[in-house]
Order: structure tokens, then C-alpha cells, then sequence
């Protein structure tokens, strides 16, 4: 069969948008799409990260266990856990109002492991809300140096502000502010985390609606604010500063072409993220074929990590940028 | 609205030591001023907010940034006094010695907005008085909320009160539930 007929009877068979099916057989060929499409099948693992600035990741096991819970250590990271038997909601208990945990996937963790946040730093998270990595940050920062967090919806800075106090942040400033003119303010970060609105084509075992729409129209528009933030970003980083910037999206358009893109306009270098098992960027997508530094870049797909599809890139600024 | 933060005025300075010096020892109160900043958010109402002297010193140095929130809502500042948020309660509890636990049944009856009856107190702190203020705990010592205190220490320890209102539940963590989304 050829491949466009294929792509029907996936579409078909699994219920996705024709254009998504054809998208994805021409980034990452037949047979991994059809591991990813039986993978999106299988709903995520729910998963915590323990809050350090309440509990210890043992004090948080002992109380859950005492309700009920079932938690196993997450393979990935040492405070997080994964959820096997839940009684009652987890967001009901007393532990989690107090901010102890917070509910999160598995690899929304790895940007902000990638930024190797120390306590003293100037932090900006470029587009925070709800808050799931600001929050991180901000225990990694122990409640020293600056985090500042923009965002620019008005009813998501609500959520963000009720994470951020929920977990005790109290090192924080919030913005509401469309963070492509932030570098206007010429405030100059030591790190700052861009988890970048993005198309959340990785998203398909969360959101079922998602497989059912064309995500075309989307991406370009997508992509300039992408873009934009990028730029945005990179004028706000100290010399030397790094940049992390991160997707829950396997569209390379959202990924490694933007990397590539910022590689040629600004001066930066892509560093090793030192994540064990992460599936580097793609080199290749159709006829277009990527600077080598692009496999520096990380990805996390259904079928190999068992976690929703993800994009991750570190990045050092060289030079300041005026 | 947007919020304008500032420094303290003398008369809000001596509002949160009259606030600070209720719920705190000497010691206590000295190094949790010496670890945290207290700025005035104004808008509708007038909210103190409490932060680090690292983000105080940045706000100052950046004000052209105008921030939606810093820190952590400390309280409202209403007729002279501070009505203590729930951020604000669980700052002062771990250092606080007006403490009321209460059993693991009454827990969560207190986060449904419940009040709290003498039989579930398992610890009444010494130096409240009836008509107090005090923040509620569970038995593993977590910030439950604030309450005030209707009954004394001897009044709740009458087996003939066990079914009596001995705590009334003026703002508990389950307002996260129900409001704070
Ligand atoms: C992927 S979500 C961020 C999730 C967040 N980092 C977390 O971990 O909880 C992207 C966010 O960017 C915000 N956003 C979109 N465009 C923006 C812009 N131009 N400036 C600031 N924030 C923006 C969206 O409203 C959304 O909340």
C-alpha cells in the first residue's frame, strides 16, 4: 500500500486527522508512526513532584501512603513519583493544598532539570502559567535569588498565582505581559526557561480532541510568537547566560527548525542537556537536513519514554545582545 | 485593577508589629524579620505582602517592571488590623506558639468550612485567651488555618462541653478548593 493510503487507514483506524497522520509518516517514517499512534493509546502514568520547600520526598511517600496512595519513585527523578492507586483525589488531600506535591507529568520535569538552577540566580520563567516549572524552579532556588515570571493571559495568571502560594514561592515577582517586548525593560537574566506555547501535538494521549483537528493554521502563527520569544529571550540573558527552551510538541517546525533558525541569527551554542536516555533531535526532516549541533537538542516520544511527545534545547548566549 | 506596591507607611509598620507581636516570641520575631521583607500591594483593598529581601531589593532597583503579585499575601489590612491569609498563617505557624491541633476527623470537617468542636482538640496552646485568634493544625502540625477561640482551656476540658463549639473557623485551607483556582 502506499503511503498516503496508509495514512487514510491509520487516520481511520485510530481516529486522527488525515494531516496528522501524513505530518507525522514524513518526520519520523511508517514504522515509528505506528508505534507512536499505539503508544497515544495508552493513557499517561500519573505522576507528583515533591515539593521540597514543605516536604521531604520520604515524608511526602509516608503521609500519602497513610491515605491510601500507591506511589512508586519515578525512574526519572528522585522527587518524583508515580501514582498507582489512588483512593480519593489527589488533589484533595491536606499535603497537596499545602503545596506539598505538585501534579505533573513526568516530562515537564526535564526543562527545568536542564536549567541546573542555583539558589542565588536571577531566573525568568518567559511563559509561567500555571506554574508547574515555576514552581520547581523556585524549590531548586530554595527561596533565594529572583524568579520572575511572565505570562500573558489574564485568567491563567490567576492559577499561577495560586500554585505559586500554594507551594510557599515566596522569591517570586509575577507579570502579566506579552513577553516578546520584554526585552524592551533591558533586564538581564542569568536563566530563563521558555516553555513556548506550542501546537501540544505531543499531547494526544492527554487530549483526544486534539487528533481530530489540522494543526496547520496553528503552527504558523505558533511559530512567529515561538520565534518572537525566542528573540525576546536572548536579549534578555547575561553573557553567558543560558536559555532552555521546551515543547510539549514532536512537530519539528516548533523544534529543531527554530533552534536552527536561532543558530543562525544569534550567538549561541547548543549545550549537552546531561538527561539519561533522551532521544536526540531530529538531523533530518524530509529534504531538510539540520546543522549537527541540532542532535544536541532532546526528545521524548510515547513509545520510547512512555511520557507525552516533548522537546527540550539548552543554550548558552556568547555575546550579549543589545 | 492593577496593583501598586510600596514600602510600608509608619502607621502599617506598626499595624504588622502589633500583628508579629501577638503571634510571635521575641526571638522568633526577630529572625523572621531579618529573613523576610513586607511590602503594601494597593488596589481595591490593601494586602501586605511578604517576600525576600533579594526580590524586595530587585523590585526597588526595577520598578518599571510593575508587577501583578510579589511574594505571598500576607493578609489585608482592614480598620488597623491584619486579617491574616491563609499564606500568611502557614508562615507564622512553624515558628508560632499559639497553636490549636486538632484530630484527623475534625481535619477535614475544618476544610469544609466547619467549625471546631472541644472533643476534636489535641492540644490548646497556653497564653490565648477565650476570644483570641489562633491557627489550627492537624496532628502531623500542617496549617490547617486560623480560628478563634470560644472556649477556654478549662471550658474545653469539661467532658459536659465535648459537643460544644470550641473554635470558630475563620479561614481554612479548603479555600483553595472552593475559591482559590
Ligand atoms: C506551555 S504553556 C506554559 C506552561 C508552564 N510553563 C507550566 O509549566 O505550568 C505556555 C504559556 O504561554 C503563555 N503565552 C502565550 N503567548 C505568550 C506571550 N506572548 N507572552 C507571555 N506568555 C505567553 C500562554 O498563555 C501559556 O500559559
Amino acid at each position: 500500500m502506499k503511503n498516503d493510503n496508509i495514512a487514510t487507514v491509520l487516520a481511520r483506524e485510530y481516529g486522527y486527522h488525515i494531516g496528522i497522520i501524513e505530518r507525522f509518516i514524513s518526520y519520523f517514517g511508517l514504522e515509528t508512526t505506528k508505534k507512536m499512534l499505539e503508544a497515544y493509546n495508552v493513557p499517561l502514568k500519573k505522576t507528583i513532584r515533591c515539593n521540597t520547600l514543605k516536604y521531604s520526598p520520604q515524608e511526602l511517600l509516608e503521609r500519602l501512603e497513610r491515605k491510601g496512595f500507591q506511589l512508586e519513585k519515578s525512574p526519572y527523578y528522585d522527587l518524583g513519583f508515580v501514582i498507582l492507586a489512588e483512593p480519593f483525589p489527589l488533589g484533595a488531600t491536606t499535603e497537596y493544598l499545602l503545596g506539598g506535591y505538585f501534579i505533573q507529568s513526568q516530562a515537564s520535569w526535564l526543562p527545568v532539570l536542564a536549567l541546573e538552577v542555583q539558589p542565588g540566580e536571577f531566573i525568568i520563567d518567559f511563559a509561567a502559567a500555571p506554574g508547574g516549572k515555576a514552581t520547581h524552579i523556585a524549590q531548586l532556588m530554595e527561596n533565594q535569588g529572583v524568579l520572575l515570571c511572565l505570562e500573558i493571559s489574564r485568567e491563567r495568571m490567576k492559577a499561577l498565582r495560586s500554585n505559586l502560594t500554594r507551594c510557599g514561592v515566596k522569591n517570586v515577582i509575577t507579570k502579566r505581559m506579552d513577553s516578546t517586548s520584554f526585552w524592551e525593560l533591558n533586564i538581564k537574566a542569568d536563566k530563563i526557561l521558555l516553555d513556548a506555547p506550542c501546537t501540544g501535538e505531543g499531547l494526544m494521549a492527554v487530549d483526544l480532541d486534539r487528533r481530530k483537528k489540522s494543526v496547520k493554521s496553528d503552527m504558523e502563527r505558533l511559530n512567529e510568537i515561538q520565534k518572537e520569544l525566542f528573540a525576546s529571550a536572548l536579549h534578555s540573558l547575561k553573557k553567558g547566560g543560558v536559555l532552555v527552551y521546551s515543547t510539549c510538541s514532536t512537530a519539528p517546525e516548533e523544534n529543531e527548525k527554530v533552534i536552527e533558525w536561532a543558530l543562525e541569527e544569534f550567538p549561541i551554542e547548543i549545550l549537552e542537556l546531561q538527561i539519561s536516555n533522551i532521544a536526540p533531535g531530529l538531523q533530518k526532516v524530509v529534504k531538510e537536513e539540520f546543522q549537527p549541533a541540532i542532535r544536541k537538542t532532546g526528545r521524548l516520544f510515547p513509545h520510547l519514554h512512555g511520557t507525552e511527545g516533548f522537546f527540550v534545547c539548552k543554550i548558552q548566549l556568547e555575546e550579549e545582545i543589545d | 485593577m492593577s496593583l501598586v506596591f510600596r514600602e510600608l507607611t509608619n502607621e502599617e509598620e506598626t499595624i504588622l508589629q502589633t500583628e508579629l507581636d501577638y503571634w510571635l516570641e521575641e526571638k522568633e520575631l526577630l529572625s523572621f524579620k531579618k529573613e523576610n521583607s513586607f511590602l503594601i500591594a494597593e488596589g481595591k483593598w490593601c494586602e501586605l505582602v511578604i517576600t525576600t529581601k533579594n526580590v524586595e531589593r530587585f523590585f526597588k532597583e526595577n520598578a518599571q517592571i510593575s508587577p501583578y503579585s510579589i511574594g505571598i499575601t500576607f493578609g489585608e489590612i482592614k480598620n488597623r488590623k491584619i486579617l491574616l491569609s491563609l499564606g500568611g498563617a502557614e508562615e507564622l505557624c512553624t515558628i508560632s506558639r499559639k497553636k490549636l491541633r486538632i484530630n484527623e476527623t475534625a481535619e477535614q470537617l475544618f476544610l469544609y468550612q466547619r467549625d471546631i468542636l472541644s472533643k476534636s482538640i489535641i492540644g490548646y496552646p497556653t497564653h490565648v485567651n477565650k476570644g483570641q485568634k489562633i491557627l489550627v493544625t492537624n496532628p502531623q502540625g500542617d496549617c490547617l488555618g486560623v480560628g478563634q477561640l470560644l472556649l477556654s482551656r478549662e471550658e474545653v476540658a469539661r467532658v459536659e462541653n465535648a459537643e460544644k463549639i470550641a473554635v470558630k473557623n475563620l479561614k481554612d485551607l479548603g479555600w483553595y478548593l472552593r475559591k482559590g483556582k
